[in-house]
Order: C-alpha cells, then structure tokens, then sequence
C-alpha cells in the first residue's frame, strides 16, 4: 500500500496541470471572489471569512474527488485488473487513494488559508485557524472515496461528466456558493444530508469560536463508510473487460 | 523437470493425497456465459508441477475466459478451480501466481522500473526488481516511460511484472503478441531459464510452433471447450490433417460440428467444409446423419494448415 502512495504522489507531481488545478486554482477563485463580494454582509462571520471557508470547502472537495476520478483511467489502462492479480486486499486499494487525496488537499486548503491571512486580512487565533484546517481536511474524507465511486462506477467516457455534475451539486446544494440561509426550507433540510454543507459548516463553527456538530460529524461518517462499502465491492467486482 | 531444483523457493510443500490438490491448476467443469454466448462451455484441466503447457485455440474459443477463471479475475458460472490445493484468492495472496494478461495494462505514465518496484511491494517474497527486469531483458531501457515503449519492450516489463513475485505457476495469455522473431527468441529463452527451476507454466498462443517449441502438452481449444489434449506429438497426431467437403442441403452447422471427429465446419450455401480430426469417423458419422449429403470428397492437407484451420480460423 505505501508503494501505491508513493508511487501515485510521484505520478501527480510529475503533472502540471493536475497541481495547478487542484491546488493553486482554489486559492486563485477565492482572491477572485473576496475581491468582487466582499463588502457584503454575511451574518456571524465577516463575507471574506465567511467566502474564505466557502472556497477551502470548494478546494478540499475538488482536489479529493479528481484524486478519486483519476481511478477511471487507470481501469481503462488495466492497472486495477493487473493490481487485483496481486495479494492486494480490496480495502488496501482505497485506502491508498485515500490519503493520497489528502495529501493533495492538505496543500490546496493551506494556500488559502495562506492567501486569506496574507492578502485578505483574516484574522483568527491560531487555535482557530488550526481548527479549520483540520476541520477541512478530515471533512474531505467522503470526496476522496465518492470520487473514486464515480471513477469505478461510471463508464470512462462518461467519467468527466458526472464527475463535474456530482461536484456541481455537492457544492451548490452544500451552501458553498449561495449561503443556506439563502435557500428554501426544504433545500436547508437537503443541505444537512450532505457532506459538503458540513465541511464548510463545521469550519465555520470552528471559526467562531464554537464546536463541532455532531450530526455533521455522523452524516460526514456515513457519507464516507457507505462509499467506501461500494468502492470495495466495485473495485472486487470490477472484472468487466474495459 | 517437476522436481524443483535445490535453492529454489517451493511454496508447494503441503502434501495433499487428492489428485486434484496435488495439481499446480485443477480445473473442474468450468462454465461462463456472457450473455447469449457460451464464452467456456464445460472445461477440465489439471496441470502438475513443473509443466509447461499451451493452450491454443482461435479467438473466442475461451482460452483468455478459463484463463482469468483461473486467476479469479471472472467467477465462474459453475465449476471449480484449485491451484496448488488453494483457491485462487489464496494461492494468489501467497504470491505462487504470477500472469501477464492481454487485459491487464500499466500507466503510461509509469517507467518500467516504477511499475515493477510496485507490483513487488505487494508481495511477500519478491525477486529483487533488478532481478526481475534483467531476466525478462528489459533491464537496459527500464528508465523509459511506459507509454513510450514499442509493442515488445512493454510485453517484457509486463513479463518482469509477472516474474517479480516469484511466482511457481506462471499464466500468460498471448504473452509474444507485438514482439519481433527476435524479441520472440530471447522471450522464451527467459522462460526456459524460468521453468528450469521447474516452475509450471500455463500459456495461450495462436503459434503452432511456439507450442511445438516450448510446451510439454498442448491443449487445444474451440467454442469453449477442450477438443484435444496431450503431448506435441500425440495432438499432432491426433489431427490427420485431411478435410472433408460435401453438399449438404438443410446442413446445420451446430450439428455437424457436433459430429465425431469433426474440428472446425465451413459452410456456404449448401456447401460445407469439415476440418477433420479423424476423418473416417467424421465421414461415417456425416453420411449416416445426413444421408442427403452429395459430391463428397476428403482431402488431406499439411499438419500446419490443419493446425492453422483448427486454431486460427473462424468458428
């Protein structure tokens, strides 16, 4: 399994365009954003804090799910066909693409945090900032494995497309661009259901001074075993000539 | 040949008094349908330590299905498989198999020597990378990305992938495909130097002369299932080579490939050709199923063109 790991992070960091997407595009997107809307009010936080968390939320998602996504190629190679002709246990597999994925989120969510302190003028205690850093990375725990869902249940040519479609809705029912407290009942109701309205939610209760909620914590943990569940069972299963 | 040299790792130290625990491959009564095809319709297979055999068949006849039934990569629809007395997930997790498949691929991105190093990460007891890529010959250029290697080169990184583990039974399906005569040559020069150690080898191959050359016994397949097997010779002899053609009106294909001693059956119209394993039988058996058939005649026709119409022709 560590030689996945290594081998994988050797993979990513030999492309470019992977990196700049997905770590240095969030921290771009958020500068860009505070820049346009940050005079407005958002309630308990100030809008730069409040658009900082939004975009480390958007940053942890999207560097977890492509993490996972790039599984679809790797099939359509052979790789996992030639991976599952050795001892490697299915779980093992996941495992290794799940902290891969937070290895390359750990960089995306420190650079804007980075760019909200620096440029930005954010200011919280270290304690804080900490606490939203953590609370983001352990947050983009169910992306990493619901992308690698998409990449093993979706045929390759259709990857791209549901995997933009996934990341869309997670982030737009999420609050991650309209806040929650913008939409309507039912789509609060909704957002409570996902793993992306928590990620950004428990960050911002850390944000404040306050503590995590347990029910984000439970519906993050079920997001995350429940796709795990599938991803082990697709990856045995997944023995269809590609 | 099937006693293993000394020094040589044998995982195969479990004495086990049933024949088909003792076998290196026990295949029993296998089964896979994909769809409305019978992709492998009844196989049964037992190799021993030490023996190399070939299974040759042409496409569609079920070698790469049974082959990746063997491997556990497709569950059979009945039927059983055994490998050294284990199931292929267990034999598999011990490292005793290794297998170069046409399915399975590497990244691209990958050099030789990267994918080699991973694939012995995942093994209990590897061969030492440089090993592993200089046995399969392709130690000099293991610093090339994988995407950018010619057809043999990548074949023989997939060999030392194959090899790493130190496997006692070695699968490979079509494992000389987009290889040079050369690149054939010293490929299996590798594997002699293997299966002198007496390792047991299981490969697919559309070449009559590479199964001549290599294998202890031949296994010859068609519409997915084992139409001769045995020695070199004693399935080159059991093919006579003649062929017989007939008019036949109403001929129904399935029937007569039914038919004793009949390999691969051509039709065109009313006219058919039968590729004959024995052709006395198969003459009897035609005229008494089909007492309209006319303008018979039996032809012989070399072993290598009987070899080339069993294994490689359409079914």
């Amino acid at each position: 399994m560590g030689a996945l790991i290594v081998t994988e992070l050797k993979l990513l960091s030999r492309s470019m365009e992977f990196l700049a997407i997905a770590v240095l595009f969030p921290a771009v997107f958020f500068l860009i954003m505070s820049e346009v809307f940050g005079g407005l009010d958002a309630g308990r936080l100030d809008m730069v804090t409040y658009m900082m968390i939004s975009m480390v939320a958007f940053g942890a998602i999207s560097g977890a799910i492509s993490v996972g996504q790039r599984v679809a190629p790797e099939r359509q190679a052979g790789w996992n066909r030639q991976l599952r002709l050795t001892p490697l246990p299915g779980w093992s597999y996941v495992a290794s693409k799940v902290v891969v994925s937070l290895v390359v989120v750990l960089p995306a969510v420190v650079l804007i945090l980075a760019a909200g302190f620096l440029v930005k003028g954010v200011r919280l205690t270290i304690a804080q900032w900490v606490l939203v850093l953590v609370a983001a990375w352990l947050g983009s725990l169910p992306f990493g494995v619901l992308g690698l869902l998409i990449g093993l249940a979706v045929k390759s040519d259709a990857v791209g497309a549901v995997y933009v479609a996934a990341f869309l809705m997670l982030a737009l029912f999420g609050g991650l661009w309209v806040p929650v407290e913008a939409l309507p009942d039912f789509m609060v109701a909704f957002a409570h259901a996902l793993p992306s309205f928590w990620l950004a939610e428990q960050a911002r209760n850390l944000a404040v001074g306050g503590v995590p909620d347990l029910l984000g914590v439970l519906v993050s943990a079920a997001w995350f075993l429940v796709a795990g569940a599938l991803v082990v069972m697709l990856y045995k299963r997944d023995t269809a000539r590609v | 040949m099937s006693e293993a040299s000394p020094g040589i790792r044998s995982h195969n130290d479990v004495m086990l008094t049933d024949a088909d625990a003792g076998a290196a491959v026990s295949l029993r009564g296998l089964h896979k349908t994909f769809g409305q095809v019978r992709a492998v319709d009844g196989v049964d297979l037992l190799i021993a330590p030490g023996e190399v055999v070939a299974l040759l068949g042409p496409n569609g006849a079920g070698k790469t299905t049974s082959m990746e039934m063997l491997l556990g990569l497709t569950t059979p629809d009945r039927g059983e498989v055994r490998l050294f007395g284990r199931t292929s997930a267990r034999a598999t997790a011990e490292g005793l198999v290794g297998a170069m498949l046409q399915s399975g691929g590497f990244l691209n991105e990958m050099t030789g020597r990267e994918i080699v190093q991973v694939m012995a990460a995942q093994y209990p007891e590897p061969l030492r990378v440089r090993d592993a890529l200089e046995r399969a010959g392709i130690a000099g250029h293991a610093g090339l990305r994988y995407g950018g290697m010619s057809g043999g080169q990548k074949q023989r990184v997939r060999f030392a992938a194959a090899l790493v583990c130190d496997p006692d039974l070695l699968v490979l399906d079509e494992p000389t495909v987009a290889m040079d005569v050369q690149g054939r040559r010293d490929f299996w020069d590798a594997m002699r130097a293997y299966t002198d150690g007496g390792r047991t080898v299981l490969f697919a191959t559309h070449y009559l002369a590479e199964a001549q050359d290599f294998a202890d016994r031949v296994v010859l397949m068609r519409a997915g299932r084992v139409i001769a097997d045995g020695s070199v010779a004693e399935v080159t002899s059991r093919v006579d080579g003649r062929t017989i053609s007939a008019a036949v009106p109403g001929a129904d294909v399935a029937k007569l490939r039914e038919l004793p001693g009949v390999g691969l059956v051509e039709r065109r119209d009313e006219l058919v050709t039968l590729h004959c394993l024995d052709s006395d039988s198969a003459l009897r058996a035609l005229l008494s199923a089909f007492p309209q058939a006319r303008d018979v005649s039996v032809t012989a026709m070399s072993l290598e063109a009987a070899f080339v119409a069993l294994t490689s022709g359409k079914v």
